[in-house]
């Protein structure tokens, strides 16, 4: 395969930045299955995991936080 | 860039008709016109095609032959009448592919050989910051018995902190199927034959033993994930967005593709290999009557024939037959054991053009999908240019109770010339077969058979087998 220069990828490059959304995929990827995916990620993962939880882990030990923000997980009731 | 709108067409154009089975994803839809395939692409997939091309894992997977070859064509030579009113920006055609086929017609190894080729893609893309946007089997089709990916479409550039949108999907069509054959025994085909999304995580998890939680991945990706999608069901949360701000990276979607990949590498059907044996050993023929039946089968498809169906191929004695002298030959039998023993050895041969599949001629791959017209059954994907039914009629017959005359009109309203065996009342299968039933086959006697075959061919050739009691015909189509 012929090899680009870099001043040919440009106009590429730009279009593609200018296209750009949020990738949001025509299938539903289940938000359930997305929160997972921190904990299928190993340690690292399941810290992101933890972070997306941890107003309902210091609501469980008390430490409730009444207007929990939007970084955290709704729960269904 | 072309502009598409519905206008009178122009005497060089034809209109552009969507394959019926391509509408989920409204970025790109696929064409087929006279034989050739076609993908319209708008604004924003021409964007990720244009970033894909120039993917070194792109080259690398055409090289390798993984990926469908695909070159960028006019958009001016089709009139889109398109209600959707898309703004089709690119056309690209694809090789073809000599017949499609679905994941409930193959063989679970398969089904993990297509699991692992859409990791591995995927692994690839991942690193050079693209990703799959969906992860269907639908998506890999077979030249042979080699998988290749067909859905350019489905490439799309990674954004920073995304999750893998396709994981839910993966986990449906690939993982939960080929855990139910490999942990409960259970094949996956008829579950997937009635399911176009296949397995959901709740109703696998409905069917998990106690045992099979202590199982690699269950916990995890069957039992966790029904439990957090049922919890999170109608969540207002925008995950995607939290999981970004939480610090998710593309590490983390590598780490459990690698996991997953692991995890399907080690999984087997649950039939031992050593059960595979009767398969070469059973059959009720001497050994100069198989080398008999063996060189007719030989001479009758040298006559110059493309495409070959050999139904109720068993472990493909006969298809590699065809093999010598067809450009490509599907094998297809009811017994998914047999194809998954077909599919092992071949990827041993040097033989690149059987594709083996599991079909059921009595209960046959359906309809599937949105107004029945997603997934197609056999005779809409293509046409031989002859059948062998080899020692399967008596089967058909007297084991599933059709009519004699209607299994000659089905391979007959399939196409092509025919190379059928009859099979006596006098033969041992077929006094097994009547053993314990009512004796309703009136028809089932050579006369008739032939009486019946001449209706809709002409018999060319005919040869009675040695012990008497199985003749092979010849016989050519009346067009």
């Amino acid at each position: 395969m012929k090899k680009r220069s870099h001043l040919e990828k440009l106009p590429i490059l730009l279009f593609s930045m200018l296209l750009s959304t949020p990738a949001y995929a025509y299938l539903d990827p289940g938000t359930g299955s997305i929160l997972l995916q921190g904990l299928l990620g190993g340690i690292a993962g399941a810290a992101v995991f933890l972070k997306l939880y941890w107003h309902k882990f210091m609501s469980f030990f008390g430490r409730n936080k009444p207007d929990a923000s939007d970084d955290n997980i709704d729960d269904k009731n | 860039m072309q502009e598409t709108s519905a206008s009178t067409p122009n005497t060089s154009e034809s209109v552009a008709h969507f394959d019926s089975g391509s509408f989920r994803d409204r970025n790109s839809r696929v064409i087929i016109h006279q034989g050739q395939v076609y993908r319209a692409l708008d604004s924003q997939a021409a964007s990720e095609w244009h970033t894909l091309k120039s993917t070194r894992f792109y080259a690398r997977m055409l090289d390798n032959q993984q990926i469908i070859g695909t070159e960028e064509s006019t958009l001016e030579q089709f009139h889109f009448i398109d209600n959707s009113q898309q703004n089709w920006q690119l056309l690209l055609k694809h090789e073809t592919i000599d017949f499609i086929s679905y994941p409930y017609e193959w063989a679970f190894s398969m089904l993990k050989d297509a699991a692992l080729l859409h990791l591995n893609i995927l692994i690839d893309a991942i690193n050079e910051d693209m990703i799959l946007k969906d992860a269907t089997p639908y998506n890999i089709q077979w030249r042979g018995d080699k998988p290749v990916f067909i859905d350019i479409g489905s490439f799309v550039q990674l954004e920073k902190g995304q999750a893998w949108p396709g994981y839910r999907q993966f986990c449906e069509l690939f993982l939960f199927p080929l855990m139910l054959q490999a942990h409960k025994g259970v094949n996956f085909h008829n579950w997937l034959k009635g399911s176009i999304d296949g397995i959901n995580a709740e109703d696998f998890a409905n069917i998990m033993s106690l045992r099979d939680l202590l199982r690699p991945g269950v916990l995890l990706h069957v039992i966790l994930q029904a439990k957090l999608q049922r919890r999170h069901n109608d969540s207002k949360t925008d995950v995607q967005r939290a999981m970004k701000q939480a610090g998710f990276s593309k590490q983390l979607i590598l780490n459990n593709l690698n996991g997953i990949k692991k995890l399907i590498s080690k999984l087997e059907p649950t039939q031992q290999t050593s059960t595979w044996s009767h398969y070469t050993e059973q059959h009720n023929y001497s050994s100069a009557d198989m080398q008999t039946k063996e060189s007719l089968v030989d001479k009758f498809i040298k006559q110059g024939y493309a495409t070959a169906w050999d139904f109720g191929c068993n472990t493909g004695k006969f298809s590699r037959i065809a093999a010598r002298h067809c450009r490509q030959v599907l094998s297809l039998d009811f017994d998914s054991l047999a194809i998954e023993y077909l599919y092992t050895n071949l990827k041993q041969e040097p033989i690149n053009n059987i594709t083996p599949l599991v079909f059921n001629l009595a209960d046959p791959s359906p309809n599937l999908g949105w107004r029945n017209l997603e997934r197609k059954p056999l005779g809409a994907r293509g046409s031989p240019d002859i059948i062998l039914s080899l020692a399967l009629i008596h089967h058909l017959v007297i084991g599933a109770n059709i009519p004699l005359n209607e299994v000659i009109e089905y391979f007959y309203t399939l196409g092509g010339d025919l190379v059928i065996e009859f099979v006596d009342r006098e033969d041992s299968m077929v006094k097994k077969l009547l053993l314990n039933k009512q004796d309703i086959y009136h028809e089932y006697n050579r006369e008739t058979f032939e009486r019946l075959l001449k209706q809709n061919y002409s018999i060319a050739e005919q040869h009675t087998l040695e012990s008497g009691n199985r003749t092979l015909y010849y016989a050519k189509r009346n067009n």
